[in-house]
């Protein structure tokens, strides 16, 4: 154990002599978990809602009643939405700097992202609507095409308000035709028409919300409910890194077999077994090392909660860890050069990451890349990571996972160790 | 002239022989943008646009009483349940969106659904209140509507599927307060008339036992009068073809690698002693300067071209359909390519130039290319980013990326594209050529 300890030693000696080792370990793996966390969630959920003045150009082609009214309809689903040029001040909350807003401004506004949405309703939008026709609102926006727009969600639901109240006047005017007694006019008919959307739509103003949103308040986002995107990308990110600080020692052992380093330790009193130990055990602390340091930064600085089980936490990082240097070990006994192992490392980290769920959740992407992103370690210390941290697991609900990582290392290991040679 | 020909030459040709460096360069980028076009897109079952989330597994626990209205059973929350689990003929419909959406669970009680989203065993549970049906129907006695809200309890470990099931949910409670609005102003109206009418207010409450109104219009989504047409910034339907915005900016991303260790080569020529042999055959120093830095414009310009074609398979193969997914205008195509790689170059010489050891250049070129791929797209949606998104106006990558994509669309107002790139390419490269003239004391 001594002489494995002392090989190990020695190359994190000779690694950390490396100048970009602490740019590698720390500074891109922290900066990438809060840019991708961000972006997956974390900012936004946050933020975005609430964010103040979210501009929306309007180009009100009918400028009607009715056109107002669902302008009316947007404003009161998001107080912060600040519909242009309508709603522009002396602060100049639209942003508009004095200039005359046009079709062709707001086409520039938009793709500048002024404004994050413009709305084209078309001249005849309210007489159209009166008419019986039905009738076509143009939505183009800025916003992000894989996720969920809060902003289109507001103008849907404005429509289904505003539409709610015109098939309440047209449903219900034919309905009232016919009710026993009842004799009208056209004249007497318009004005039954009106009254019924009036009161239909004095009866929707009433109503508060159609559906309560419940978010389940399980571990990891007790103390900090915006961190679900630092929650997803802090192991993810952590897990890729730990295959970045893993798998170069693939092209470690091709250098140290061209230069002959390798050749001279089996010289020495060791033995193959304590060989390969030393020079494996040193690249799984670093990988440990890494998972540690992402993992701080998640806790300390991003919110990020781990759930209550540390020893399931410890294994899984454990169990990965060895999983990936297990991986390494084969890969250095099919690759042939410095070149060939770099290559062909960076090519598994930059696949197996985000198969496996390390850059957005796998709860997003087709059943087939599910089951096919499973064949990677990722995945399954993903589902594991996923357990704790946002479904209160325990080392009984991981195990399975854990037991699959194991498995693979279990795997590798006898392959690498069977097809390992020195020369 | 054939000098410079010459060294450009020799690196396009020792970079695209090397088998290894192919494996970066094109294979890499190549496999990471089909992942994450494939994951962001519901292209490979068959050409939608949406996230292709599937199969929900979602509870729903229906704890609604039916309730009673002129004569008839109303139990709204059981229509509820039937849309998400039909049975028979309709539990087959491959039409069916909700059903292909959607993998739902009739539970009874509401705490073990809760718990179900807890434990991960649901992405979410929708929980119709006991007074759902009644809540939307109107009495006599009562003529007013109060909505009881439908919960859906969701996870943060499932924000996407959560937002759906929520926006569907909130779409079906929507379409019976319509109706039931329409019920409740009608016969609100009826019976005001009623009142202030005595003689039809006679005639209505004899009659109205008998009376039938079809008020099932109101209830169904094609009653919707108004439509949201869906466009991008530059007019299209909305189709976002994740193939072109990932595999560009993936493209762009790996592209940035090469152009900085193209030059960066330079410093390890340096290093090897190759470069003192250079200088002392009878070549100018910008002579290989120029060759160099025109052998790493080559390098990036093919390595883009490589990756596009490529793309272009893989879009075909995933679509099953002929197409050019970057637009009819490769002309322009080929501009922006050009451009990009200009601008790519410059920045790699400028950052080799001040460099004092390959090893700096690439600390300080990673770190560039990080933040070049982060604020152009190349691992999500910029626009994901909110606010900070304005950060990639400051990369090369950007531009390039959204002149690609409004190509893709069958725009080519892509001059300031272009002109930024431009102006990025030749200030960089003129500085960077610059400073290596200076600094080439060997």
């Amino acid at each position: 154990m001594r002489k494995i300890w002392a090989i190990a030693r020695n190359d994190l000696r000779i690694i950390f002599r490396e100048k970009d080792i602490w740019i590698n370990l720390i500074v891109i793996p922290v900066i990438l978990s809060f840019v991708i966390g961000y972006a997956n969630g974390a900012g936004r959920v946050a933020s975005a809602p609430e964010a103040p003045d979210v501009i929306i150009d309007v180009i009100d082609g009918d400028g009607s009643a009715t056109s107002q009214e669902f302008l009316a309809a947007l404003r009161a689903a998001n107080p912060n939405f600040v519909l242009c040029p309508a709603d522009n001040d002396d602060g100049d909350r639209c942003e508009l700097g004095g200039a005359a807003f046009d079709a062709a401004l707001a086409e520039t506004r938009l793709r500048d992202q002024t404004a994050l949405a413009l709305l084209d309703i078309p001249a005849g939008f309210g007489t159209d609507l009166a008419a019986g026709q039905n009738v076509e609102i143009i939505y183009r926006s800025n916003e992000n095409a894989t996720a969920p727009s809060f902003i289109l969600q507001a103008v849907q639901v404005s429509v289904q308000r505003l539409g709610a109240s015109i098939v309440a006047e047209r449903v219900g005017t034919a309905a009232a035709l016919t009710a026993p007694g009842l004799t009208l006019d056209e004249g007497e008919q318009a004005a039954l028409k009106s009254d019924i959307r009036s009161r239909a739509s004095d009866l929707l103003a009433a109503q508060s919300s159609y559906v309560n949103e419940v978010v389940s308040e399980t571990a990891g986002t007790q103390t900090n409910p915006g961190s679900g995107g630092f929650s997803q990308s802090t192991p993810g990110m952590a897990s890729m890194y730990v295959m970045f600080a893993v798998f170069p020692a693939a092209v470690a052992f091709m250098t140290e077999r061209q230069q002959g380093t390798l050749q001279r330790l089996v010289t020495m009193p060791i033995t193959r077994w304590q060989l390969l130990g030393g020079k494996l055990l040193a690249r799984f602390l670093l990988g440990m090392l890494q998972y540690s340091i992402v993992f701080a930064f998640g806790y300390l600085v991003l919110g990020v909660r781990f759930g209550n089980d540390p020893l399931a936490l410890l294994l899984t990082m454990i169990v990965f860890t060895l999983c990936i240097t297990a991986l390494t070990l084969a890969l250095a006994t099919l690759l042939r050069s410095e070149a060939q192992a770099s290559a062909v490392t960076l090519l598994l980290t930059l696949t197996l990451a985000p198969l496996g769920g390390a850059w957005w959740p796998l709860e997003i992407v087709p059943d087939w890349m599910r089951t096919l992103g499973h064949v990677s370690p990722v995945a399954w210390a993903m589902d594991s990571y996923t357990s704790l941290i946002f479904y209160n697991g325990s080392l009984a609900t991981v195990l399975p996972y854990i037991g699959v990582l194991a498995g693979m290392a279990a795997v590798c290991f006898a392959f690498g160790v069977a097809r390992f040679r020195i020369e | 002239m054939s000098k410079i020909l010459n060294i450009a030459w020799k690196e396009l040709y020792i970079t695209y022989t090397d088998r290894s460096l192919l494996l970066v360069m094109i294979v890499t980028p190549l496999a990471l943008a089909t992942i994450i076009g494939s994951a962001f897109s519901g292209m490979v079952g068959g050409g939608g646009n949406d996230i292709p989330v599937q199969n929900i597994p979602t509870a729903i626990v229906n704890l609604d009483a039916p309730t009673e209205f002129n004569g008839q059973t109303f139990s709204m929350g059981q229509t509820l349940v039937d849309l998400f689990t039909p049975s028979g003929d309709a539990a087959q419909d491959a039409d069916n969106v909700l059903l292909a959406l959607t993998d739902a669970a009739i539970l009874s009680d509401a705490e073990a659904a809760r718990a179900g989203v807890d434990d991960g065993t649901y992405s979410a549970a929708i929980i119709i209140p006991a007074n759902f049906s009644q809540s939307l129907t109107v009495t006599q006695d009562n003529l007013s509507l109060n909505v009881a809200p439908v919960e859906v309890y969701t996870s943060r470990a499932a924000p996407v599927s959560a937002s759906i099931i929520k926006a569907v949910t909130e779409n079906i409670v929507s379409q019976f307060v319509t109706g039931g609005v329409t019920v409740a102003a009608t016969i609100g109206e009826l019976v005001e008339r009623a009142q202030e009418d005595v003689g039809f207010g006679l005639q209505f409450a004899v009659g109205s036992a008998n009376w039938q109104p079809d008020f099932a219009p109101a209830f169904t989504p094609d009653s919707q009068p108004i439509t949201i047409s869906q466009q991008t910034v530059s007019r299209q339907v909305a189709t976002f073809n994740p193939l072109v915005a990932f595999g560009a900016a993936q493209a762009l991303f790996f592209m940035i690698f090469t152009a900085i260790q193209s030059a960066n080569s330079l410093l390890y020529e340096r290093r090897d002693g190759t470069l003192q042999r250079l200088i002392a055959s009878p070549t100018s120093r910008l002579t290989i300067l120029l060759g160099k830095l025109l052998g790493a414009l080559a390098n990036c310009v093919v390595q883009v071209a490589l990756l596009f074609f490529f793309l272009n398979i893989v879009g075909i193969v995933l679509s099953g359909r002929m197409q050019i997914i970057w637009g009819d205008n490769l002309l322009l195509v080929a501009a922006v390519i050009f451009a990009g790689s200009l601008a790519a170059c410059g920045i790699g010489a400028v950052v080799t130039a001040i460099a004092r050891t390959p090893e700096q250049v690439n600390i300080v070129g990673g770190l560039i290319a990080m933040f070049f791929g982060l604020f152009s797209g190349a691992f999500f949606d910029l626009r994901s980013l909110g606010d900070l998104a304005i950060l990639g106006r400051a990369t090369p990558n950007y531009w390039a990326v959204d002149a690609f994509t409004q190509l893709s669309l069958g725009q080519t107002a892509i001059t300031t594209n272009l002109l930024v790139l431009l102006v990025i390419g030749a200030v960089t490269f003129v500085i960077g050529l610059g400073l290596f003239e200076r600094r080439l004391n060997v």
